[in-house]
């Protein structure tokens, strides 16, 4: 059982998707003149998704917004009318990777002609084994910098002092940016109190259960609507609804001046995650508005064997966890023990229960008990990586050292 | 020389702030003699005048003083002094981005006669923000980020007084700040009305920024509720077609505050001391960092300083409830534009110039569109308006009725139509008439 991932223009003509012999579903993202209206998916019949069909689930999903799209065309096109775009900021984009040739090919292979002249592309490579991410970074027009750090997040930080764009743009290298990606990112910064912009990150491939398994139980997805957060409207706490650091743009300036990527959370390290939701909480809590935009899509190639699935589902819990404690014991958030607790109880807890009692749509038990161990293991995690991080954080290059101006 | 831009900035026994602004203000991308500023003293009692008389800026600096007399009267007798065409009101807290009086300039000369509502937003220093701050920040911030849609309808409750620039024969003309709202808010609001009046339009300007060097305290924050609830009193007393856009319509809907308040055997200083006993909840709330806690204590807070100065103005709940029975909930003699979108959508911004309009039904060909109602002392509908309300509140009738048309006659389109794509189809809901054909089966 598998699914085919299909991106389809509406507003275009519509095919019949033949050629599907082995899959059972397509997920179809939609979009009318590259507006993202949603995704939808359906069943594979004979190898084949006949146009009718997907016309049909289109229509009973997202009449409403293709009514709206088509009367848009319409007046719009009629009627002489001022548009107040301007001109985005520069950015530069960073692709942070470690030992991953394949999968960063792949992405730089989408990023570079999308971010032809107006951005620069950084690659830093963390603590590399061999030399193959240097050699590939050759056939591309980037700009290669060796992070021997190990840890995304000392990438991430050693990617925004390198960088001289105005925005950075935070992608993964087992993402592929989509059409229209950069500008959808760059277009909320318009605002001055936006400090970061998160995009939609849907799977690229979804070959196997474990990818589903994925999909199904941790996606990336934050919905197909447009939204702004800040403190006022969402706990800072509850950050990681906002989005994924799978890929993000945020302030150069913010990620140099406040230090927003800790190095003892995220890869690399004990804690494994959360070092995108930790910055996030900062930006918030700092009184930055987070714009989520969906139509920034980015393809995400998810884990596709059964152990790493239940390695990232446990890291993802170690980090969460451990940025949970950093909030509470740094910056004196209660509210954190509330929702470390109340996660633990109505998420762990409850599919771990509806996993026994063999309800057909549980997490499988062996994940959620995998997440759980990590959840016991994250507090031994966190002061144990803070330890070996604070010792390299000593011995920091002199160059790293960037000037601490007040950013206001 | 005669200056292009005069700015008046009221100010009381706040030297520090000001000094900061002035100083932002020696720093603009246009040159110094294209501007003046202004400084009324209003019953400083420290040394301000002194201190300021001293600089020697790059620009022209002038101080006026006058007894205690509420900004209202300050900022006129600022704008009576002024030599400028253009008048620049700046709170003494401003801090100019570089490009601020660039900004303001460039909108009179590309839209003569507007007035400009400049940006601003509290500083941010790398440190948690106070939830008290960052609710009224978000507040800004979301009116702000209205206000740079096209398709936004401005009213008089867009019209501040911190960062704006206008014209000062239209300033003169619609006679001024009324000084009589001293030690109440809402002059602003009341200065909106007549400007509107005239017919004037409002333009937002992001580039014009600034950050404001304030900082909202709780206190501070129910005191300014308890000015504003007196200042809509007497907004809405002066103006009754203002009063269903004022939150005091509540009194009017018989909202919970009114409709309990008899059986608490509320009176007004029940009210205004309810925010003390929350002050205290709400400190506490603050150090535990409970947010959900604290931003409902505030809302409390707010709500109940705002009515409390609401009725310490009428005096008693009769009396407001005999205020709120007079008062208008729809905007009365507003022109009402019929507009047939099939023949009149081409030419829709020299039609609204034409026929300035506060409300407008729409139509295509003799099949009901939609209605556009009319917003309490607002500007006249623009293109942007109509649009924009096809598209988001009316897009299934025009498409609807734009498809009956073009079956009828396959003629029919838009001359600038380039879609192209709506070609046959009854309009029997959305999916007929769309641009694909499906592609028959092999």
């Amino acid at each position: 059982m598998a699914t085919k991932i299909v991106e389809h223009d509406l507003s275009g003509k519509l095919r019949d998707l033949t050629g599907l012999g082995s899959y059972s579903h397509v997920l179809v993202l939609l979009r009318w003149r590259g507006r993202v209206l949603g995704q939808m998916r359906l069943d594979v019949d004979n190898g084949t998704v006949a146009a009718l069909s997907i016309w049909r689930a289109a229509h009973l999903k997202f009449g409403g917004a293709i009514t709206s799209c088509v009367t848009e065309d319409l007046v719009y096109g009629a009627t002489p009318h001022s548009t107040g775009r301007r001109g985005n900021p520069s950015c530069s984009i960073v692709v942070c990777t470690r030992d991953r040739p394949e999968d960063l090919q792949r992405c730089l292979a989408a990023v570079c002609p999308s971010a032809g002249a107006r951005a620069e592309v950084l690659v830093v490579d963390n603590a590399p084994s061999d030399d193959r991410t240097a050699l590939l970074s050759k056939e591309f027009p980037v700009r290669y910098t060796l992070e021997p750090r190990r840890g995304l997040n000392w990438a991430r930080t050693r990617g925004a002092e390198e960088a001289s764009g105005e925005i950075i743009v935070y992608i993964d290298d087992d993402a592929i940016s989509g059409s229209g990606w950069l500008d959808a990112l760059l277009e909320p910064f318009a605002n001055p109190e936006v400090g970061a912009v998160t995009a939609l990150i849907m799977p690229a491939e979804l070959e196997n259960e474990t990818q589903e398994g994925f999909e199904r139980y941790c996606t990336f997805v934050r919905g197909f609507r447009r939204r702004e957060y800040t403190a006022a409207t969402i706990s800072p706490l509850a950050a990681a609804k906002v989005g994924a650091g799978a890929c993000m743009a945020i302030r150069r300036r913010l990620v140099n001046d406040l230090g927003l990527f800790r190095a003892e959370l995220d890869c690399g390290t004990a804690t494994r995650s959360g070092g995108d939701t930790y910055a996030f909480y900062r930006l918030l809590s700092m009184g930055y508005r987070i714009v989520y935009n969906p139509e920034a899509v980015v393809w995400h190639r998810h884990r596709r064997t059964e152990p790493e699935l239940r390695e990232t589902l446990a890291g993802y819990s170690i980090g969460t966890y451990a940025f949970l404690l950093r909030a509470l014991i740094d910056h004196g958030e209660i509210g954190a023990l509330h929702i470390g607790f109340r996660w633990f109880f109505s998420h762990h807890l409850r599919e771990l229960y509806r996993g026994f009692r063999g309800k057909t749509d549980a997490q499988p038990i062996s994940l959620t008990l995998a997440e759980i161990g990590g959840i016991l293991s994250a507090p031994g995690a966190y002061l144990r990586s803070r330890k070996e991080e604070g010792r390299k954080t000593v011995d920091r290059p002199a160059s790293a050292a960037a000037s601490r101006a007040s950013p206001s | 020389m005669m200056p292009d831009l005069s700015i008046v900035i009221p100010t009381r026994d706040r030297l520090e702030h000001l000094l900061l602004t002035l100083e932002a203000l020696g720093r603009q991308t246009v040159p110094g003699s294209t501007f003046e500023v202004i400084v009324v003293a209003d019953g400083c009692r420290d040394d301000t005048a002194a201190r300021v008389r001293s600089l020697d800026p790059t620009f022209a600096l002038r101080v006026l003083e006058q007894p205690a007399s509420g900004a209202a009267a300050a900022r006129n007798r600022g704008a009576a002094a002024a030599a400028a065409p253009i008048l620049l009101f700046l709170d003494d807290d401003m801090e100019a981005s570089t490009g601020l009086l660039g900004a303001h300039l460039a909108s009179h000369r590309s839209h003569p006669g507007k007035v400009a509502l400049g940006y601003f937003r509290f500083p941010r220093n790398g440190r948690d923000a106070d939830i008290v701050v960052s609710h009224v920040d978000n507040w800004w911030g979301d009116r702000f980020s209205s206000m740079c849609r096209e398709s936004h309808r401005f009213s008089f409750v867009d019209f501040f007084t911190g960062n704006v620039s206008l014209p000062r024969d239209l300033f003169v003309l619609s006679g001024r700040f009324d000084e009589r709202f001293q030690g109440w808010a809402g002059e602003d609001y009341e200065l909106a009305v007549r400007i509107l009046k005239r017919g004037a339009r409002f333009r937002f300007v992001r580039e014009a920024a600034a950050i404001h060097h304030d900082k909202p305290t709780l206190r501070r924050v129910m005191e300014r509720a308890y000015a504003e609830g007196r200042g809509h009193v007497l907004i809405a007393s002066r103006h009754p077609e203002t009063f269903p856009a004022l939150p005091l319509r509540e009194a009017a809907d018989g909202g919970p505050w009114i409709r309990i308040g008899p059986r608490l055997r509320v009176r007004p200083w029940t009210l205004t001391r309810l925010p003390i006993g929350l002050s205290l909840l709400l400190k506490a709330a603050r150090r535990l960092k409970v947010r959900r806690i604290l931003s409902s204590l505030l809302g409390c807070a707010r709500y109940c300083s705002y009515w409390g100065g609401v009725l310490n103005e009428l005096g008693s709940l009769q009396e407001l409830r005999r205020f709120a029975q007079d008062m208008p909930m729809k905007p009365s003699d507003v022109a009402v534009l019929e507009l047939d979108l099939g023949t009149d959508l081409e030419r829709l911004g020299a039609i609204l110039e034409e026929n300035p309009a506060g409300a407008a039904g729409l139509w295509y060909g003799d099949k009901p569109v939609g209605y556009i109602p009319s917003l309490p002392v607002s500007e006249s509908l623009r293109a942007e308006h109509i649009l924009d309300a096809i598209v988001q509140d009316h897009d299934t009738e025009f498409l609807a009725a734009h498809l009956d048309r073009k079956q009828r006659d396959p003629k029919v389109g838009f001359s600038r139509e380039h879609t192209g794509t709506v070609e046959r189809g009854r309009s029997m809901g959305i999916p007929t008439g769309l641009p694909w054909e499906p592609e028959e089966a092999p």
